[in-house]
């Protein structure tokens, strides 16, 4: 167990968290497990690493397009000639649509940047052995 | 105490991990892959979530890898891949509530252990650890950490502040908190301390 525990006398512990002992990984694992992290450090994108200036131009303009959405449908909206069933503003409502999908793209990439590593493959255990 | 791995250092391979050297992490990966492998088991109580977890452990560190916090006495990197190894577990313990509905709507035939030697033990353990931790589990997190890392992980005050973040007055009034806690727990649920494990047998 802990050579802490042993060097600072306190056995009280040792007893009440003493647990299984050690195993090493079963046969074939760690080799496997060791396999597959160095094809995934090895990956363009890891040994790359994250371009930070590239994920944070993404957020940037990203908020950005939120916020020019924001602005026209302000401006759409104070408008007094608005009609329901007017063809330009159903043209004009697509577009902010549209931006907004754009901007919930750009809002996913960018939280996404961080975290593409760890998604990108299945679960080992649920992976067939090679 | 300095550890040599392929005539280095630990320093000298991390450094040139940093670097972009995938074999000297490979190198690091083969020395510390036991230690984690049981620390996650002895959080888990689960080897194959323990195997699981040691994986996102070193793909963690590897992207971590500049952000390194070496102990000042050996230079050893344990200590700080143990934290990491808890941040890991901790979200991954965040996340078993979602994944426990997803893996409930898979066909059983395909959650089935994948290996197949010393399963007895291997369950045997497993069962144990669980009542371990159905104890320990009902500490505060910040005890639970500085104790595992001291009881399960072998660190000393000031490799687990190392590898908590914190000084080591914060590590020491931690531990000397979860000592009593636990001496608390387990008296209240009537175990004895004995030499056989206290917490062995349902």
């Amino acid at each position: 167990m802990s050579l802490f525990i042993e060097e600072h006398e306190v056995s009280d512990v040792l007893d009440m968290v003493r647990s299984p002992a050690e195993r090493d990984l079963p046969p074939g694992r760690l080799t496997k497990r060791k396999r597959m992290l160095m094809a995934e450090i090895t990956a363009p994108q890891a040994v790359a690493g994250l371009d930070p200036l590239r994920a944070r131009l993404r957020r940037i303009a990203g908020w950005f397009a939120c916020l020019v959405a924001v602005v026209l449908v302000g401006l759409g909206a104070s408008r007094a000639e608005i009609r329901p069933f007017d063809a330009d503003h159903v043209a004009q409502a697509l577009t902010v649509a549209g931006a907004g999908a754009l901007i919930a793209v750009h809002a996913g990439a960018a939280r996404g940047d961080g975290l593409q590593l760890d998604r990108k493959r299945p679960s080992a255990s649920a992976r067939p052995a090679r | 105490m300095t550890v040599v791995v392929e005539g280095q250092t630990e320093v000298e391979q991390w450094r040139r991990a940093v670097g972009g050297d995938a074999q000297a992490f490979g190198d690091l990966f083969d020395l510390h892959a036991k230690a984690i492998y049981n620390f996650c088991f002895r959080r888990t109580a689960n080897w194959a979530e323990a195997e699981d977890a040691m994986s996102e452990v070193f793909v963690v560190a590897w992207k971590r890898r500049a952000q390194v916090a070496f102990t000042s006495d050996g230079e050893r990197v344990l200590p700080w891949l143990l934290g990491v190894a808890m941040n890991v577990l901790r979200n991954r313990q965040r996340a078993r509530r979602r994944a426990t509905a997803a893996l409930a709507r898979l066909n059983p035939r395909h959650m089935e252990a994948d290996f197949t030697d010393d399963v007895d033990g291997r369950l045997s353990d497993e069962r144990e650890m669980r009542e371990v931790l159905g104890v320990f589990e009902r500490l505060a997190p910040q005890e639970q950490d500085v104790l595992a890392l001291c009881a399960w992980g072998g660190l000393g005050y000031e490799d687990a502040s190392v590898a908590l973040g914190v000084p080591i007055g914060t590590v020491r009034s931690r531990l000397s908190r979860a000592r009593s806690h636990l001496r608390e727990l387990v008296d209240d649920s009537g175990h004895e301390r004995r030499d056989e494990p206290v917490y062995r047998g349902a």
